[in-house]
C-alpha cells in the first residue's frame, strides 16, 4: 500500500488521468485475487477486476481517503460487481478442474468438487460470505466492509450458509 | 456445522493457475478512455460544429443540442443546407455511432441516387477518424459524393466507407457481440471456444456448409482461411423459413443455449457479407476473419479492443448474387 495514494488519486482528479496505471499496476493482483475467489472463473476475474478499476476511475472524486484505504474501497467495489455478476449469471459454468489442486489423487478431488458443488449451489451473497471467509480468510469485519453490509448480516448469511451446505452435502 | 466448517477448510479451491493478461493495465486504461470518451451528441456537435465538449449534459439533452447546431448550421450554409437536407442523401443520425478506437461511424442511405436504385452499394456506413476536423461542406460532398465510391474517396478521403457490426456503445459490454475462438477446424464445422456474458464455452462446434462462401475485404475467402486461434463473431441469424432474408439481431438470451448446445446442422458461418438463403438453414452467422484480424487475435483479452475492427458490410443484398 503505497502512503502516497491520496496525493496520486488527486493528480488524477485534477486531469493526470495516466497516473491511475500505477494504481492499476499496483492492485491488479489483489483485485483478481479477490474476484477470483468469489466467481471461481479466471476469465470472469479478470474481467470484474478490470470493470472494478474502471467503476473506481469513474468514481474517483467519490473516494474518501479518510473513511478507508484505496485498495479496500477498490475490493468493496470489485465485491460488487462480482456479486452482480453472480446474480446475473446465477451459476457459472465452473470449470470444476480450474478449481482444483492438480495435486489432489482421485478421491480428494471428487471430495473437493463436491463441496465446490454444494458451494456453488448457494445463492450469490451466501456463496460469496463464505468464498471469502473460508477460503479468503477474510474476517466479518473485512467482508462486511466489502459487502458494504453490517457485520450481523454476514454473521447471519454465513451461518444460514452453512446450514445449507450441511444439508446438500449430507 | 463443524463437520461442515473443517469440510469447507479443507476443500479450498486452488489458487488461479492463470496470471493476469500481460496487458491488462493497458486493456484497462484503454477501456476507461473508451468509457469516459465525450458521448455520441457531445462529438456530433464537436465534430460537425467545433464547440467544446459538454461532458455536463444528459445524452438527450446533448444530442438535441448537436442537432440544433446542426440544423442552424445547415440553414446558415444556404446550398449546403439545401443539399443536407435532399431526401436522396441523407445521413441517419440514429445510426451515429462513436466507435471504441474514437472514430464516428454513420450511415448514409441514398433512396435514389443518380438513377440507382436504393440498393447502391454508396449506401452504408461510413466512419470519421477519430480528430478529423471534418467540417458539414466536407460532409455535403462525401454525401453528394456517395453515388460513386472512388469520388467519395477522393472528396472525402478522410472518411472510410466501413461496416458496422451493430450499435454498441465504446466498453458496453452488455451489447457486445459474442465472440468465440477457433480452436479446432473438422471437414464441415469448426469447433470454438469463448466466453460470453461472461460465460466460457469450451467446446462450441459450429457446422459450416462446405460450401459456404467467405467474404473479406473484397476478396472471397474458404474454410481453409480460417485458422485455430481466429475469432469469429457472430451477428445476425434467421429462424423463420418464410422470412429467408431477415435478419435479426441475436439476443443474448436467444444465443446462449446456441451457443451450449450446439448449433443446428447446417448452419452457415459467413464471412461479413456473403449471404446465402438455405432452406435448412436455422441459424445464420457471420464469421469475420481476414488479415485485418491479425490485430484482434493478438488482442484477444480485449473485446473492446477488436470490435473497432470489425469489418462488416451491409449491403448484403449486393453480394448475393
Amino acid at each position: 500500500m503505497g502512503t502516497d495514494e491520496p496525493e496520486l488519486i488527486a493528480h488524477i482528479i485534477h486531469g493526470d488521468h495516466e497516473q491511475y496505471r500505477t494504481l492499476v499496476d499496483r492492485h491488479k493482483q489483489a483485485v483478481y485475487r479477490h474476484c477470483f475467489y468469489i466467481v471461481h472463473d479466471e476469465d470472469v476475474a479478470e474481467d470484474m477486476a478490470q470493470e472494478a478499476f474502471i467503476r473506481a476511475y469513474t468514481h474517483l472524486r467519490q473516494y474518501d481517503p479518510a473513511k478507508a484505504q484505496f485498495k479496500t474501497w477498490l475490493l468493496t467495489i470489485a465485491t460488487r460487481a462480482c456479486l452482480t455478476q453472480l446474480r446475473k449469471t446465477k451459476s457459472l459454468p465452473l470449470d470444476a478442474e480450474e478449481m482444483l489442486s492438480s495435486d489432489l489423487n482421485a478421491e480428494q478431488r471428487a471430495k473437493d468438487r463436491e463441496v465446490h458443488d454444494a458451494v456453488r449451489g448457494l445463492q450469490p451473497r451466501y456463496r460469496l460470505v463464505v468464498s471469502l471467509y473460508y477460503w479468503r480468510g477474510y474476517s466479518y469485519e473485512e467482508i462486511a466492509t466489502y459487502m458494504e453490509v453490517p457485520v450481523g448480516s454476514v454473521r447471519g448469511w454465513l451461518h444460514r450458509a452453512k446450514k445449507q451446505l450441511k444439508e446438500a452435502l449430507s | 456445522m463443524k463437520d461442515i466448517e473443517r469440510r469447507l477448510g479443507q476443500h479450498a479451491p486452488a489458487e488461479p493457475r492463470r496470471p493476469l493478461s500481460s496487458t491488462f493495465t493497458a486493456d484497462t486504461m484503454r477501456r476507461i478512455a473508451d468509457r469516459t470518451r465525450p458521448s455520441l451528441s457531445t462529438r456530433i456537435a464537436s465534430v460537425i460544429q467545433g464547440v467544446p465538449t459538454m461532458h455536463k449534459f444528459t445524452k438527450p439533452a446533448a444530442l438535441a443540442i448537436g442537432l440544433a447546431v446542426l440544423a442552424v448550421t445547415a440553414v446558415g450554409t444556404g446550398y449546403a443546407a439545401l443539399q443536407w437536407l435532399q431526401p436522396h442523401s441523407t445521413v441517419d443520425t440514429n445510426s451515429i455511432t462513436v466507435l471504441p478506437n474514437g472514430n464516428t461511424r454513420f450511415w448514409i442511405h441514398h433512396d435514389s441516387c443518380q438513377g440507382q436504385d436504393s440498393d447502391s452499394p454508396s449506401n452504408g456506413y461510413y466512419e470519421i477518424k477519430a480528430g478529423s476536423k471534418v467540417t458539414p461542406e466536407d460532409l455535403r460532398k462525401g454525401i453528394e459524393a456517395g453515388c460513386e465510391d472512388d469520388l467519395l474517396q477522393e472528396l472525402f478521403p478522410e472518411t472510410l466507407k466501413s461496416a458496422a457490426v451493430a450499435d454498441f456503445k465504446p466498453g458496453d459490454k452488455q451489447y457486445q457481440f459474442p465472440y468465440v475462438k477457433i480452436k479446432a477446424i473438422g471437414k464441415d464445422y469448426i469447433i470454438a471456444q469463448g466466453t460470453y456474458n461472461g460465460k466460457r464455452y469450451p467446446d462450441a462446434r459450429l457446422p459450416i456448409d462446405s460450401h459456404a462462401k467467405f467474404y473479406s475485404k473484397g476478396q472471397d475467402i474458404s474454410l481453409q482461411d480460417f485458422h485455430p486461434g481466429d475469432w469469429v463473431t457472430m451477428v445476425n441469424y434467421t429462424t423463420e423459413l418464410d422470412r429467408p432474408f431477415a435478419t435479426e439481431t441475436l439476443h443474448p438470451d436467444e444465443l446462449e443455449p446456441l451457443i451450449e448446445n450446439g448449433f443446428p446442422r447446417g448452419t452457415r458461418i459467413e464471412g461479413m457479407i456473403k449471404r446465402q438463403y438455405n432452406p435448412e438453414t436455422t441459424v445464420q452467422l457471420m464469421g469475420v476473419m481476414g488479415e485485418d484480424w491479425t490485430r484482434l487475435v493478438e488482442d484477444k483479452k480485449s473485446p473492446d479492443g477488436w470490435k473497432q475492427l470489425v469489418p462488416f458490410d451491409h449491403n448484403w443484398e449486393h453480394y448475393n448474387n
